[in-house]
């Protein structure tokens, strides 16, 4: 699933190292969830939200399309 | 990010396994040449199975150990940013470490280990070693579950359902052939040093997959 961690991340100043302590997860978690290699748990990514104050569909983008599968 | 970035990062990747897969090489090499050798039997295949599963956790385990007490030496190495991250990391690898280096040890002892007079290690003192060995592992994983954060925890269930699966696979066909009469069953020492070898190999294709072995 495609995200903008990274975005908003940079956007508050952080480095990957501060946002793993503020989310209580490892650097290495950050990373993997930045370049895509890893899909966080729901309650990771509503913290992340929370975190940086928007809502988590600004954060995650699915690319699903509803119509298209009926 | 940039090809000439992407070939230098493979090309540290290689570099890093091909020395993991010396030093592994290296390190079986000398345990058979100077214990094996001259005080194993070499022909039973559940012995080569244990040496080559006991060096290798040893070594991975004795290589994170060294990499915790040296960051800058094992920033070089192990797959993290920097010195900084392997020491905040450190927590959940010091167990991670030791499980590794008593799983080796408890295979090495039971290969050495035997009734035959011939034997490396006498039983009683294989069955206190194996037994400390177990628990220890009991303590240490139980301390690392608790300190590993999803991303890890994800990849040790994926890591053991691969690991079920092949194990089940491969004892399903060998189980099929030995009660026909083809092949020789495995003994327990095979049969444990097996788990180990594929649980290892399973977490490297699950690492892999993910494309974690690639340096950040």
């Amino acid at each position: 699933m495609e995200n903008r961690v990274k975005t908003f991340r940079e956007g508050a100043g952080w480095s990957q190292g501060e946002l793993a302590r503020r989310l209580g997860v490892s650097r290495q978690t950050i990373n993997a969830v930045e370049t895509d290699k890893y899909d966080p748990s729901l309650p990771l990514a509503l913290r992340m939200a929370k975190l940086f104050a928007v809502p988590v569909d600004q954060l995650f983008i699915d690319h699903w399309d509803g119509e298209a599968s009926k | 990010m940039s090809g000439v970035t992407e070939q230098n990062k493979m090309r540290v990747m290689i570099w890093r396994m091909l020395g993991g897969a010396v030093v592994g090489a290296i390190g079986t090499g000398l345990f058979i040449a100077f214990v094996g050798k001259p005080h194993m039997d070499l022909e039973n295949p559940a012995n080569m199975l244990a040496i080559v599963a006991g060096v290798s956790y040893i070594l991975i385990g004795l290589m994170v150990a060294v990499g915790l007490a040296s960051p800058k030496t094992g920033a070089r190495y192990l797959n993290v940013e920097d010195a900084e991250e392997l020491k905040e990391e450190s927590p959940k690898l010091v167990p991670a470490a030791v499980v590794f280096i008593l799983t080796g040890i408890f295979l090495l002892i039971l290969a050495m280990s035997g009734t035959e007079a011939a034997a490396v290690v006498n039983r009683e003192t294989t069955l206190i070693t194996a037994g400390a060995c177990l628990g220890g592992i009991v303590i240490a994983g139980w301390i690392s579950a608790k300190r590993i954060d999803e991303l890890t925890r994800r990849m040790g269930q994926e890591t053991a359902a691969a690991t079920f699966q092949v194990t089940m696979l491969l004892l399903c066909v060998w189980g099929a052939l030995a009660q026909l009469g083809y092949v020789a069953w495995l003994g327990p020492l095979g049969l444990l040093s097996l788990v180990a070898l594929l649980q290892l190999l399973a977490s490297f294709v699950i690492i892999a997959q993910k494309g974690m072995l690639m340096p950040r």
